[in-house]
């Protein structure tokens, strides 16, 4: 399903001792990084750098962060890969990068704060958002979110779902979705590839699960901390990032993030709120947990949306253990936007030149 | 001369109609490129074609050079894309041209994941014959586009080709977008053969019998019935 960027260089692995070695053809990557040499390219450098061992990678993705004569593009690439290349030491960095003003860039600092963050760096996205505006507001908001959740802090609530704002589907319609416990070699498959702890929490491979539609596959993969007996008696009183959604690459068998699974105490006893967004912060399903006798029924329904399609799913929650009785989809796109024709030449006029003519918006 | 009206009247081009904008769908030929009139009215003609929209998303926030760069490197897309798709009589007849508005691009130009991806291509869609084919800024990981093998219905899920615009390789940039293209005509595998279009990286953009017969009979390959 996908071609990947050029392979031409090695990158370093960790040696036989798990000292990490850097084997030739690395030194050629960092000096691509900084733009001291033109092949590979340097966004192509940027992601050789972030996949390597090499030990202080998130200096060189640093440096070109706070490079304000760098292109945006490479800044914005640099920000999002820090999480991969050392999730500590990127927390510290993307934090100072907070400041940053062009706005691509720190819509990548916020969305890789969202991923490795923690109180210092609410704080700071607090602090930032009053003056940020656009995609980068969207991505400190949703950065907000997913922390809170994953600290279990007070504030930053995910909006429960208005009246008539899931995808109605009634019972006996759209496909079932084929869903079943995760082979434990689908399991380790998907918790290596997302890597340690993705989204700064701790993966069971054990209480996973892996679906497939008609034209994707993945894994429902939880959070080790509420896998446990008490878990329900926990989510009724924290925020919580209970689990993460990955979708597999059919033609690799690789699995990537894609959603993040959000539960939430509602006001009232009882009840927990279930969000679920994609790694972008937009929110695709929303439901709720109903709590008695020590177990929860809990049920899911798609977020009415632009691009969005019916789903429905429901199960049990008890001692731990998630069970999932149904999950069903629909087949068709609820509204499509149709794009704009970009009139022949229009592109190559100055910025602000307007599109001429094209089809509204459906 | 032949007349190139019913050709483009086949392919369903609005008028007024130039003939490297709207018969080839190029904003310029490629620079060192040569195109062939002749040689396109027989594709056009040919019993298999294909008909593609070329999306942009986030164009609007490049600077006046890089986003020059980024409208060549389209043209060099679909000029390559073309001579690809040649070797196995698929002609790459119709290419439109279209934009996200930036009112509605959200943060699609920066795509950070398959779902994003998945989703893109669930939100927008040109309504006619072609596939979608959306240019974004970035593509997060060590992934350069993305494309499942696509149903026949443009308002199902999925149906688009996604790729990524910045990554600075142009002809890297063309080798993937033919690369998704032929993920979306129904070829699921990766080829371990460097030369072959389906190989997971730069590769020598050769397409064997088997992936052509895959591609040859998906249900967008379609013909321009009615020319004289």
């Amino acid at each position: 399903m996908s071609i990947t960027r050029s392979s031409t260089l090695s990158v370093a692995r960790p040696g036989a001792a798990g000292a990490p070695t850097l084997e030739p053809g690395l030194r050629d990557v960092r000096a691509a990084v900084r733009g001291a040499v033109s092949e590979p390219s340097r966004a192509a450098a940027i992601e050789l750098l972030a996949r390597s061992s090499y030990p202080n990678r998130h200096r060189d993705l640093e440096h070109v962060l706070e490079d304000d004569e760098a292109p945006s593009r490479l800044r914005y690439r640099a920000a999002i890969s820090l999480p991969r290349a050392d999730p500590v030491a990127a927390s510290e960095i993307l934090v100072a990068a907070t400041r940053i003003r062009d706005r691509r860039v720190l819509a990548g600092v916020m969305r890789a704060l969202g991923q490795v963050g923690g109180r210092e760096a609410l704080d700071a996205i607090e602090r930032a958002l009053p003056s940020t505006e656009g995609t980068a507001r969207a991505h400190a908001e949703f950065a907000a979110l997913l922390i809170a959740h994953r600290l279990g802090l007070d504030g930053f609530d995910a909006p429960a779902p208005a009246a008539g704002e899931l995808i109605e589907m009634a019972a006996d319609h759209g496909r079932r979705l084929h869903v079943r416990r995760a082979p434990s070699a689908t399991a380790e498959r998907c918790v290596t590839d997302l890597g340690s702890r993705p989204y700064g929490i701790e993966l069971d491979p054990d209480a996973s699960y892996e679906f497939r539609c008609d034209r994707c596959s993945g894994a429902v993969m939880r959070n080790r901390a509420f896998t446990r007996g008490d878990a329900l008696e926990t989510l009724g009183r924290r925020k919580a990032l209970f689990a993460i959604g990955a979708l597999r690459d059919d033609s690799t068998g690789s699995y990537t993030a894609a959603a993040v699974f959000l539960t939430s105490p509602a006001a009232d006893a009882g009840r927990v709120r279930i969000s679920v967004h994609l790694t972008n912060g937009e929110r695709v399903f929303a439901g709720e947990a109903s709590v008695s006798d020590g177990a929860a029924r809990w049920s899911l329904a798609a977020v009415k949306r632009l691009g969005a399609f019916p789903v429905r799913a429901e199960g049990t929650f008890e001692d731990g253990k998630l069970e999932i009785d149904l999950a069903a989809s629909g087949t068709r796109i609820l509204r499509k936007i149709a794009p704009v024709p970009l009139e022949r030449g229009a592109a190559r006029n100055p910025p602000g030149h307007p599109v001429q003519g094209g089809r509204a918006p459906a | 001369m032949e007349s190139l009206g019913p050709y483009l009247d086949c392919l369903g081009l609005p008028g007024p109609r130039r003939i490297v904008n709207d018969f080839f769908g190029l904003g310029r030929v490629p620079r060192g490129e040569t195109v062939s009139l002749r040689a396109h009215m027989r594709r056009v003609r040919g019993p298999r074609l294909l008909h593609v929209n070329m999306i942009r998303i986030g164009f609007d926030t490049l600077a006046a050079p890089r986003r020059g760069a980024a409208e060549r490197e389209i043209d060099l897309v679909v000029h390559r894309t073309r001579q690809i798709y040649d070797q196995i009589q698929l002609g790459i007849a119709r290419v439109q041209h279209w934009v996200i508005p930036p009112a509605q691009a959200g943060g699609f130009a920066d795509i950070g994941s398959d779902g994003e991806a998945d989703d893109l291509a669930d939100r927008f869609s040109v309504p006619n014959d072609g596939v979608d084919g959306f240019m974004v800024l970035t593509y997060a990981g060590s992934r350069i586009g993305s494309a499942r093998p696509s149903g026949c219905d443009k308002d199902g899920k999925d149906s688009a080709v996604v790729v990524e615009i910045e990554q600075g390789d142009d002809e890297l940039t063309a080798t993937a977008f033919a690369h998704e293209l032929g993920h979306f005509l129904g070829v699921s595998g990766h080829s371990s053969d460097p030369e072959n279009l389906m190989f997971s990286g730069p590769n020598g953009r050769r397409i064997n019998s088997s992936q052509a017969a895959t591609m040859l009979t998906h249900c967008f390959v379609t013909e321009c019935s009615g020319l004289p």
